[in-house]
């Protein structure tokens, strides 16, 4: 057969991640616990900053520090990034507690640290976008700090047009890329089974659960 | 404020220790991280009811 990269995709896509893992309609049992939810609930988080963002870059700064309006979507920005780094952190706790990088997870591991420091610059960013005094003061607080980097003027956390354009477009996108490939991760290899403990072996996903 | 420059973020009561800031928000956001945390490993998750397999 002649070489084709559509099919070569195609093959690839279906013995990698075929559509019984992408969409599974059961977990396995040991899933059956609220320590699973941690991560699904920062997706949560994340989607309400989206659609939150979205609402505050349309509107701009004079909106959401004036009206009501805005101001009540500027607070659901704000606590939607505190469950965001609330339930991340617990997810981050609840992964390491069962060595979530056994099985060849490894990356999926990794791909999520990613997503934590890129995470952290992103909310550098939102409090260096709020427009007010207070971001006014960790932009002139923070500039010591960034230049001893090292970075100089490539990240300048004085200049607001870079600090928003990187707030609202690049670093959101890098975190979606990134979760997009940390969650297909996770189809391919499943959720990692928990840690022997001692008196009996480890359930391997035979006994499921609906989901 | 006889020209000191005074921070406008007022983070409460906070604590410094060398290098190390701790103000009570961030402790009583850590230790409710601890409690939940605790929390969802020792609520027991529902069980299904009229699932195929069981």
């Amino acid at each position: 057969m002649k070489k084709n990269m559509t099919r070569s995709l195609r093959l690839w896509v279906q013995n990698t991640l075929p559509m019984e893992n992408l969409l599974p309609d059961s977990m396995p049992s040991y899933v059956d616990s609220y320590v699973y939810l941690f991560g699904i609930l920062t997706v949560a988080a994340l989607v309400w900053l989206i659609i939150t963002g979205t609402v505050l870059a349309i509107f701009g700064p004079e909106w959401w520090h004036v009206s009501p309006v805005g101001h009540f979507f500027n607070s659901m920005h704000f606590w939607s990034v505190q469950a965001f780094f609330f339930f991340m952190v617990l997810h981050l706790w609840a992964q390491f507690m069962m060595a979530a990088w056994r099985g060849g997870r490894h990356w999926t591991w990794i791909g999520g640290w990613l997503l934590f420091l890129v995470s952290i610059v992103a909310g550098l960013t939102g409090y260096l976008s709020q427009n007010n005094f207070d971001s006014q003061w960790i932009g002139v607080q923070g500039k010591d700090a960034i230049n001893s980097t090292g970075i100089g003027g490539f990240f300048n956390i004085l200049n607001f047009g870079q600090m928003y354009g990187l707030h609202i477009f690049v670093l959101p996108m890098v975190i979606i890329v990134l979760l997009a490939i940390h969650l297909m991760l996770v189809r391919m290899h499943g959720v990692v089974e928990p840690l022997p403990n001692g008196k009996e072996e480890v359930d391997n996903g035979e006994k499921v659960a609906e989901q | 404020m006889n020209g000191h420059l005074t921070p406008p973020i007022h983070a409460g009561w906070a604590w410094q220790f060398s290098w190390l800031n701790l103000s009570a928000a961030d402790l009583i956001v850590v230790g409710l991280m601890v409690v939940v945390f605790v929390l969802a490993i020792v609520i027991p998750f529902p069980d299904h009811k009229g699932g195929d397999d069981e």
